[in-house]
C-alpha cells in the first residue's frame, strides 16, 4: 500500500491526477451519479470534446521535447476545412479529402519544426507567426462556415457501442495504445533526453533536431485526426473555431503536469488536464442550471459562467504548484534514501 | 569563400544594429507602398501610421521591461488595455468631469493586475506565460460581466482631442505622449540603478542573486510597473477611438510582443531597448498599412504578416547552435 502510494506520489500525472478527481467528485455531487456515468452523459462529453483532447495530447508530446506549438488550434481548423472542402469543391471522394486534411496538418508541422529547430527560431515566436499564416490559409480555403458532412460519419462517430462505450473514445483509446507502444522504444528516451536538456542530449549522441522533427510530425498527425473528429462532431466547417483551443492546451497540459521547460511527464498527464478542463466548463454550467431550478428568482448570465470556469482554471493552475511540490519532496526523499545505498521503492 | 565572408560580415552588421535594420526595414517597406499606390502619400495617412505607432508602442513599452527581466512574457497586456478602456469609457460617458478619476483607476487596476500576474510569477512560480495568460482569460470575463457584453458611453471630448489634435496637422498629439513615454523610459532604463539591475537581473538570475539584487522583488516591481503602464495605454487607447467593444484591444497582446522581439529583445531576457520597441512597432504598422492599402484580402494579409515576421526573426534573432 505504501509503495503504491509512493509510486503515485512520485508519478508525473499525480498533479493531474488530483486535481481532476476532485472536479469529477464535484461534478457526479452536482449532477447526481447517476446522471452524470449514464452513457449518453459520457459519450456526449468524450464526442464534443474530442478534439480538445487529442490536442492537448499533441501538444504534450511537443511539450515534453521541449517545445511549444500555439498552431494546434488552428491546424485542427485547417484539417476541417480541407476535409469538408475537398470534396465539396473538387468533387473528389470524401476518403481522399480526409487524407488531404491530415497530410496538411503534417505538412503545417513540419513547416514549424523545420522553422523551430534547424532555423532555430525562438519557439514562442515561430508557433504564433504559423498561427498567422495557418488562419489565413483557412480562410482563404473556406471564406465563411458552410459544407456538410454525409450523415453515416456524424451518426458512427456519436454512436455508443455495446451500450457503454463510446466510438469516440475507441479513438481516444488508439491514440494512447500508440503512446504506450512508443513510451517503450528508443525514441521515448531521446524524447525526453531532449527534453531535458539539449546540449546534454546533443553530447550524448542524440540528433536533438531529428527528434524535435519527428516529434512535429506525429504531433501534426494527432491533429489531423482531431480535426476530422471535429469534422465529424459539428458535420460542417468553420474556418476560424479552432484558433481559441491553442493557448489553452498549454494551459491543460500544465494542469496535467507536464513541465513548460520539457522532459517531464506522459501523455496521461495531457488527457487528465484536458479532461479537467472540460469537466470544470461542464460542472460550472451544470451547477448554474442547478441553482437557477433551486433558487427562484436565480439567474445569470452566459458571462458568469464563463468568469466561473476561468476563475476555477487560475486556482488549479495556482493549486499545481502544491501537488508538485508534494511531488518533488518524495522524489528527493527517495533520491536521497538510494544514494545512502537502499533499494529502490522501499523509501 | 569571399562571398561567405560578405554574408557572414553581413549577418554580423544586421545582428549589430538591430534598431536600425527595423526602421530601415520600415522604411523600405513604406517606400514599397508609395511606389506601388503613390496615392498613399498624403498626410492623413502619414498621421495615422504615426498615431498607431504611437499607440502599440506605449503597450509595448510594459512589455519590454517584461521581457528585459527574462521571466517571460506577458499575455494579459491587451486584456488590462481593454478593461481600462471599457471602464474609463463607461466612466467618462461623453463628458469632461471624470477624466482625473479615469486617469486614477486605471493606473490603480493596471498596478492591482500587475501586482497579481507578479505574484503569480515570483511567489507561486508557475511560467509567466500561463498565469498571465489564465489572468487574461478571467480579465476578458470580467469585461463581459461588467458591461453584460455591450459597453456604452464614450471618451471625453477633452481626452480625444487632447490625442487626436494634429500638430500642423501632420503630427498627431499622441505621437508627443509616446516620446516623453520614451525618454523616461530611456533615463529609467539607462541611467537609474533599476534599469541596470534590471538588464543584470536578465541576463542571468544567479549572478543578479549573487551580486545583492532582490530578485523576486525586482520582478515583481517590473510586472507593477507594465501593468501600470498597460492601464494607461488602455486609457490612451480609449481616448483615441473614443469608442470601445469588449476585448477590443487583445489583440495588442501578441503585436506587442512581436514589436518588442522585431526591435531587438531576447525572449530569453537581458537584451532590449524602448527605442528598438519603436522600431519594431512602426515596421508592423507600415506593413500592416502596406497590406491594407494594396486591398489584399485579410486572410492572405495574415499569410504574407506571418511570414514576414519569420523571416524578419531569421534574420536577427535565432537561438544558439546546439553545437556551441
Amino acid at each position: 500500500m505504501k509503495r503504491l502510494l509512493y509510486r503515485l506520489k512520485t508519478a508525473p500525472y499525480f498533479t493531474g491526477l488530483i486535481l481532476f478527481l476532485t472536479i469529477l467528485a464535484l461534478n457526479v455531487v452536482i449532477q447526481t451519479p447517476a446522471r452524470f456515468f449514464s452513457a449518453a452523459n459520457i459519450n456526449s462529453l468524450v464526442a464534443k470534446n474530442l478534439p480538445l483532447i487529442l490536442i492537448t495530447m499533441s501538444q504534450g508530446l511537443l511539450m515534453m521535447s521541449g517545445v511549444i506549438d500555439f498552431s494546434v488550434g488552428v491546424q485542427v481548423s485547417l484539417s476541417n476545412v480541407i476535409a469538408i472542402m475537398i470534396p465539396q469543391s473538387l468533387g473528389l471522394p470524401i476518403w481522399v479529402g480526409w487524407l488531404c486534411a491530415v497530410a496538411g496538418c503534417v505538412a503545417v508541422s513540419a513547416f514549424n519544426g523545420f522553422i523551430t529547430t534547424y532555423l532555430r527560431i525562438p519557439v514562442l515566436l515561430s508557433c504564433y507567426s504559423m498561427v498567422f499564416v495557418v488562419k489565413g490559409l483557412n480562410v482563404l480555403i473556406m471564406p465563411k462556415p458552410q459544407g456538410s458532412v454525409p450523415p453515416v460519419i456524424y451518426k458512427t462517430y456519436d454512436s455508443v457501442l455495446l451500450g457503454f462505450l463510446p466510438f469516440s473514445a475507441l479513438i481516444l483509446a488508439a491514440v494512447l495504445l500508440f503512446w504506450l507502444y512508443l513510451k517503450r522504444t528508443a525514441f521515448a528516451k531521446a524524447l525526453y533526453a531532449t527534453g531535458g536538456n539539449l546540449r546534454h542530449a546533443y553530447s550524448s549522441g542524440i540528433n536533438t533536431s531529428a527528434v524535435r522533427m519527428k516529434v512535429y510530425l506525429i504531433a501534426g498527425v494527432i491533429n489531423g485526426i482531431a480535426g476530422l473528429c471535429m469534422t465529424a462532431m459539428t458535420a460542417s466547417g468553420d474556418p476560424n473555431a479552432g484558433e481559441v483551443y491553442g493557448l489553452k492546451t498549454v494551459a491543460a497540459c500544465i494542469l496535467g503536469g507536464i513541465s513548460m521547460s520539457g522532459g517531464w511527464g506522459t501523455l496521461s498527464c495531457a488527457l487528465y488536464g484536458a479532461l479537467l478542463l472540460i469537466l470544470t466548463q461542464n460542472g460550472v454550467s451544470n451547477l448554474f442550471n442547478f441553482l437557477s431550478r433551486a433558487i427562484p428568482g436565480f439567474s445569470v448570465t452566459n458571462y458568469w459562467q464563463n468568469f466561473a470556469s476561468d476563475l476555477i482554471i487560475l486556482l488549479a493552475l495556482i493549486l499545481t504548484v502544491f501537488t508538485n511540490k508534494a511531488m518533488m519532496g518524495s522524489i528527493k526523499k527517495q533520491a536521497d534514501y538510494l544514494a545512502l545505498g537502499g533499494k529502490r521503492n522501499e523509501a | 569563400m569571399k562571398h561567405k565572408n560578405f554574408a557572414g560580415s553581413l549577418q554580423r552588421f544586421v545582428q549589430g544594429h538591430v534598431v536600425f535594420m527595423a526602421f530601415l526595414m520600415a522604411l523600405a517597406v513604406f517606400c514599397v507602398n508609395i511606389i506601388l499606390n503613390p496615392r498613399s502619400l498624403n498626410r492623413n495617412a502619414f498621421g495615422s501610421i504615426l498615431a498607431l505607432t504611437s499607440l502599440l508602442a506605449l503597450s509595448g513599452a510594459g512589455q519590454t521591461m517584461v521581457v528585459i527581466t527574462g521571466s517571460g512574457i506577458d499575455l494579459s497586456a491587451g486584456s488590462i488595455m481593454s478593461l481600462t478602456a471599457i471602464l474609463s469609457v463607461q466612466l467618462m460617458n461623453g463628458a469632461n468631469q471624470h477624466i482625473g478619476l479615469c486617469i486614477v483607476i486605471s493606473v490603480a487596476l493596471g498596478a492591482l493586475l500587475g501586482l497579481c500576474n507578479g505574484i503569480g510569477v515570483t511567489k507561486i512560480k508557475l511560467p509567466s506565460m500561463i498565469i498571465t495568460y489564465a489572468m487574461s482569460n478571467v480579465i476578458t470575463r470580467l469585461q463581459f460581466i461588467v458591461t453584460e457584453g455591450k459597453p456604452t458611453g464614450s471618451a471625453a471630448p477633452a481626452l480625444s482631442a487632447a490625442l487626436s489634435y494634429r500638430v500642423l496637422g501632420l503630427f498627431p498629439a499622441i505621437l508627443f505622449y509616446c516620446v516623453v513615454l520614451s525618454v523616461l523610459l530611456f533615463v529609467l532604463l539607462r541611467h537609474m540603478k533599476y534599469g541596470k539591475r534590471l538588464y543584470l537581473l536578465g541576463d542571468s538570475h544567479s549572478v543578479a542573486h549573487y551580486t545583492g539584487i532582490a530578485n523576486d522583488r525586482m520582478v515583481l516591481l517590473t510586472y507593477v510597473l507594465a501593468g501600470i503602464l498597460y492601464g494607461v495605454a488602455g486609457l490612451i487607447g480609449a481616448g483615441y477611438f473614443a469608442y470601445v467593444t469588449c476585448g477590443m484591444l487583445d489583440v495588442y497582446t501578441m503585436r506587442s510582443i512581436v514589436a518588442v522581439v522585431i526591435g531587438g529583445a531576447v525572449l530569453t531576457g537581458g537584451k532590449g531597448t524602448y527605442f528598438g520597441t519603436i522600431a519594431g512597432a512602426l515596421f508592423m504598422v507600415v506593413l500592416s498599412n502596406c497590406l491594407a492599402v494594396l486591398s489584399v484580402r485579410d486572410c492572405v494579409q495574415n499569410i504574407i504578416m506571418g511570414l514576414v515576421i519569420i523571416g524578419v526573426l531569421t534574420l536577427y534573432n535565432r537561438d544558439k547552435s546546439v553545437r556551441q
